[in-house]
């Protein structure tokens, strides 16, 4: 099953929330960090928190997780508050900071059992090895955390966050540094701990999120300037794909027009040449496009759909540059 | 609060600070110089006990020069003042390196308090002050070799040494919480500590209740009196509580970067 699949469940209506931000609020200084940030994630639901670097993401994290307190506002997790009834709150979090920060000198198994100490884990070993297991982290355990590739950082990191079971989690940029495939393996798990948990992902790769999250925040400067599911903040099917061709040789100017084609590169000495769309199509003009392509014999190289058009979005609602 | 949290916590600074090179290190450098330390007074203390043997001034007494004001005393006090060189080598990376490495956002957002934070990494660094502080019991046994110390002065002493080595923690750590580095805790330790120990003998006050203030709130005075063999429950009272008041600003400080970010 593939993760785009995997993304035909729906969050239960009624489900417990287990995440609620109200109001939050923080400036440094002079600078507003968050302003007036409210949302809230149920059980079973993926909140992707999106927006470019000095938006407030990091801030609304650590807010989140109690680490930063707000200047006003208040958050709950599983029910309690985390000013005020912190350590309770934080039973229920298991939170992986962006920059993984593990104990160098470390060996792995011994930093696990560390914060599961921390976290309260009644039997230890066992939790240890249901989460490495569930990671793949087994061959990884006796090596210090310094010595780990940046995969196994994370996903050591990962496992720390999952120790103890908590049914909130909350990410920071967790496939930065991941190769393709670990990404792929990361985004199934995800999905697969999203069915059981609030998971609030904060990323900046829009694919990411597409693939992934059941609703999507967009952070600009502090503020929520969009939220929605990725479909409907993507302005649903009508402007989502894209696509490259490569062609015995060039179409007429004329139909090059009218799918918004360029060609990209001549393909070698028979006069063959990749083509793509400018823009992206709807589903109409896709569907027209693929036909044509069919007829005269071009080989699809690439397809895709969905992340450009909430890139779009993302660069209007957080640059304000028009389409 | 929960000692098992506080003691796992513990566990890992002290796990941290001899994992890695520089630990050893410290402790390796703090036995060499205070040995060194010990073996200068006991030289000087035999020089001393000749000439006095051979001027034919030997009178009262098996030596007329006691080994606990010849080399006891001058070695605590010695120590006492190295100490503020050590001690913000133990104490530099306890918050600030977690904070640069951004472990400290990660402690945080675990199941539990600050001060249970702030007490795993005082006691931590307390049971490495304790590795420093181990090399007193092979150095007492070569002293009981040579010679015969009052040892109720010596236990005295080494009491207040302890006192003197928490409340310096204590400092500290209060300086690591404000800092960014390990190296400008370093700094900034070692010059907070520099102040708390020069600081009342450099004030020159006019008048009898200004110059009892000072006596007050001179350490090094009360740490004196422990060297003498003399333990008043006053100076306990004062450097504990001195301890734990600078334990409860550096929480307070703790909550203050968190409201700052």
């Amino acid at each position: 099953m593939t993760v785009a699949e995997d993304r035909g469940q729906t969050v239960a209506a009624g489900a417990e929330t287990l995440v609620e931000a109200r109001n939050l609020h923080k400036s440094y200084g002079p600078v507003t960090a968050v302003a007036d940030l409210s949302f809230a994630v149920r059980r079973g639901e993926i909140l992707g928190l999106l927006g470019p670097n000095g938006a407030g993401k990091s801030t609304a994290l650590r807010m989140l997780v109690g680490f930063q307190y707000p200047d006003a506002g208040r958050v709950f997790l599983a029910g309690a508050d985390v000013l005020r009834d912190g350590r309770r709150a934080r039973a229920s979090l298991g939170y992986l900071p962006e920059s993984v920060p593990l104990y160098a000198e470390m060996p792995a198994r011994r930093y696990l059992e560390f914060f599961a100490a921390i976290k309260g884990v009644r039997d230890t070993r066992k939790e240890i090895a249901r989460v490495t297991e569930r990671l793949d982290l087994s061959r990884v355990l006796h090596r210090p955390c310094g010595n780990l590739s940046r995969g196994y950082r994370q996903r050591v990191g990962l496992a720390q966050a999952l120790l103890g079971d908590p049914a909130v989690l909350i990410l920071d940029e967790p496939t930065s540094g991941l190769d393709p495939n670990q990404i792929r393996d990361f985004r199934l798990l995800l999905r697969e701990l999203g069915r059981e948990k609030a998971v609030l992902l904060s990323t900046h790769i829009l694919p990411e999120a597409l693939e992934v999250c059941d609703r999507i925040l967009i952070l600009s400067r502090g503020r929520t300037v969009a939220e929605g599911s990725p479909a409907v903040l993507a302005g649903g099917d009508a402007a989502l794909h894209w696509a490259r061709f490569r062609a015995p040789s060039p179409p007429p100017p004329g139909e090059c027009e009218r799918f918004g084609l360029v060609v990209d590169a001549a393909s070698g000495s028979d006069g063959a040449v990749f083509l793509r769309v400018r823009h992206e199509l709807n589903t109409d003009e896709a569907r027209a496009l693929l036909r044509y392509a069919l007829d005269h014999g071009w080989d699809l190289r690439e397809w895709g759909a969905g992340a450009a058009g909430l890139e779009r979005v993302f660069r209007r609602l957080t640059l304000g540059e028009e389409d | 609060m929960r000692p098992r949290v506080i003691l796992r916590l513990a566990r890992r600074e002290v796990r941290a600070l001899f994992d890695a090179p520089g630990g050893p290190l410290v402790v390796g450098i703090f036995w060499l110089v205070s040995s060194f330390i010990l073996v200068a007074h006991l030289h000087q203390f035999r020089v001393e006990t000749l000439e006095i043997a051979q001027s034919g001034r030997l009178r009262s007494g098996p030596l007329g020069v006691h080994i606990n004001d010849a080399v006891v005393r001058p070695f605590l006090l010695n120590l006492g003042s190295i100490l503020v060189f050590f001690v913000p080598l133990l104490t530099m990376r306890t918050f600030a390196e977690e904070r640069r490495s951004g472990g400290l956002e990660l402690l945080l957002s675990q199941p539990l308090c600050g001060a249970e934070a702030l007490l795993g990494k005082f006691l931590g660094a307390t049971l490495a002050l304790g590795a420093c502080l181990a090399i007193l019991v092979p150095q007492g046994v070569a002293l009981a070799f040579v010679s015969h110390p009052d040892w109720g002065a010596v236990g005295a002493g080494v009491l207040g040494l302890i006192c003197l080595g928490t409340l310096f923690l204590a400092v500290g750590i209060l300086v690591s919480v404000l800092s960014r580095s390990q190296v400008e805790a370093a700094v900034l330790g070692l010059g907070t500590l520099l102040a708390v120990v020069i600081g009342p003998g450099a004030i020159r006050p006019s008048g009898a209740r200004g110059e009892a203030f000072v006596e007050f709130i001179s350490i090094m005075t009360r740490f004196q009196d422990f060297t003498r063999g003399v333990v008043d429950p006053a100076h306990l009272l004062f450097l504990g509580g001195l301890t734990l008041v600078v334990l409860a600003v550096a929480l307070r400080c703790l909550d203050l970067v968190r409201w700052q970010g």
